[in-house]
């Protein structure tokens, strides 16, 4: 091993470090731990440029603007609302329609996004009833990284992979990905409504007061609402298409961004870029010119090499190790660094004799995406989650959620286990 | 101390109850252009960071329901007063 790949290794351990203890902010440690891979003359500044994947980035950049404006309309509490008063103001009811909403939401915009705007609204319900937000809030953090496996902009890792991986388009993730987690969001949703039955009660009263509520006032502004939702489909529609036309997935969100922002008005530009989440882009610019000094110093080739040898270039078990050790790994430490590393691994490996990458790329996405439902800290969302109920007087404990979630996880990932045996290894 | 607040009765109607750890208050306007204003207490309560401090409904009688934590109390009473929907305030 050379001097310059044990020192990107050193770098990027002590970043790694960083990143999962917390101790100094995540975007503060993969910058630094980038930044050092140029200053000590391990890739050069060209050749980190050309790792820094602008697609991904671009991706979230746009979504995230198209989404503080459409929320800006009060569309989130309206649909909360009115799912809220269609199921009578059932309390188990609304919990199941807060999942799906969440779910849905996460596939079509991204989870991060769904559950900053879903937070709010749900409090809003419950406070209104007078039940525990906890059991809403912990099927939230589910419902979102299950929702967010299904498509190709629901959950960061699945952004990183669409944007890697020239073959996996919008509609492959669809096609691959969006029965099975929609299956395991079904399973999910009905243990966490029979776990969670009995905390679930409200008066009669109170649901009476909730029916006469008028969803209709609280859409604040109906011409953005229907400019939003009107870019909002393009958009969609764009990534529906994106590989027949041509263009990348960030140039369809940037594109409808900034088709929005001409329509709403530049009275939105200042809000809409103030709430871009600037230190998430930045955390991926440093872990993109991180993990390019692996590569660009053999460490990535001689790990794949080491996972080949430890499966023998076996498809079936190379996937299923994969679809394992990504679940456990994102269940405990940021699923985002994970992916960033294991990209470049499974295309090393396709230089080595694994001609058929399809079932390690699937195992990558379902391991990555579901194993953040593991634990507390296994994914964006959830870190969200119970800061913000955390702020309201609502802890959501580490061990607590671990409890409920991590035997989840499990089962989320056995089912994944039989879908991608099932459907690519027989 | 409480805050106590007059108004003009003859423009809009408040009333409170006190419901667990919540102050619910029910305002009706007789004067719709005086809706606007409490839009403008909402608007003050969602630029904020916390999300519980006041919640703001409509219901279909077009009466406004506001569920405010007992701690933000004063806070809310105070926005209030700032857009003239109270005349008077005072500690008894």
């Amino acid at each position: 091993m050379s001097n310059e790949a044990a020192l990107a290794i050193g770098i990027f351990l002590i970043a790694y470090a960083f990143i999962v203890t917390e101790k100094i902010h995540r975007t503060i440690a993969a910058m630094a731990g980038g930044l050092l891979m140029v200053f000590l003359g391990i890739i050069n500044q060209e050749t980190a440029l050309h790792h820094i994947d602008f697609n991904t980035l671009g991706l979230l950049t746009g979504m995230m603007i198209i989404v503080t404006i459409t929320a800006e309309t009060g569309l989130f509490h309206f649909i909360a609302i009115w799912s809220a008063k269609k199921v009578k103001g059932s309390p188990m009811k609304i919990l199941i329609a807060l999942g799906v909403i969440t779910a849905l939401g996460s596939a079509l915009l991204d989870n991060v996004t769904t559950v900053l705007l879903m937070v709010p609204v749900t409090f809003s319900i419950t406070r209104q009833l007078k039940v525990n937000p906890v059991p809403y809030l912990v099927m939230e953090i589910i419902a979102s990284n299950i929702g967010g496996t299904s498509t190709m902009i629901g959950d960061p890792p699945n952004i990183m992979l669409g944007s890697a991986v020239k073959e996996l388009t919008f509609m492959e993730f669809i096609y691959n990905l969006f029965g099975i987690s929609f299956f395991i969001l079904a399973v999910n949703v009905a243990i966490l409504a029979l776990l969670y039955r009995k905390q679930l009660k409200t008066t009669d009263l109170l649901k009476s007061a909730l029916m006469e509520l008028d969803e209709s006032k609280e859409i604040k502004n109906k011409p953005l609402l229907w400019k939003a939702l009107s870019v909002l489909a393009l958009t969609i529609i764009g990534f529906f298409l994106h590989q027949m036309v041509h263009i990348e997935s960030a140039s369809i969100a940037l594109g409808g961004a900034f088709l929005l922002l001409i329509l709403s008005g530049e009275s939105y530009l200042e809000k809409a870029l103030h709430r871009v989440e600037w230190t998430t882009i930045f955390f991926f610019i440093g872990l993109f010119v991180l993990v390019s000094g692996l590569m660009e110093t053999g460490v990535i080739k001689k790990l794949a090499d080491y996972s080949i040898s430890l499966t023998g270039g076996d498809v079936a078990s190379t996937s299923i190790l994969i679809l394992w050790i990504s679940a456990i790994a994102s269940a405990f430490i940021d699923n985002i660094p994970f992916v960033a590393t294991m990209i470049p691994m499974i295309k090393e490996m396709g230089t080595m004799g694994i001609s058929n990458l399809e079932p390690l790329w699937w195992s990558l996405a379902l391991g990555a995406c579901l194993g953040g439902n593991g634990t507390l800290v296994g994914a964006s969302a959830n870190v969200i989650v119970a800061g913000m109920a955390a702020k309201e007087g609502y802890r959501i404990s580490f061990a607590k959620f671990l409890f409920v979630a991590f035997p989840l996880m499990i089962l989320s990932i056995l089912l994944s286990t039989a879908y991608i045996y099932l459907r690519y290894l027989i | 101390m409480k805050l106590n607040y007059e108004f003009n009765k003859e423009l809009l109607s408040i009333t409170e109850k006190v419901n667990e750890e919540d102050i619910e208050f029910s305002i009706v306007f007789k004067n719709v252009k005086l809706a606007e204003k409490l839009e403008k207490v909402h608007q003050y309560f969602d630029l904020n960071e916390i999300h519980t401090d006041a919640l703001f409904f409509t219901n279909k009688d077009g009466s406004n329901q506001i569920i405010v934590k007992k701690d933000f109390y004063e806070d809310f009473i105070l926005q209030l007063f700032k857009q003239q929907l109270l005349e008077r305030l005072k500690w008894e």
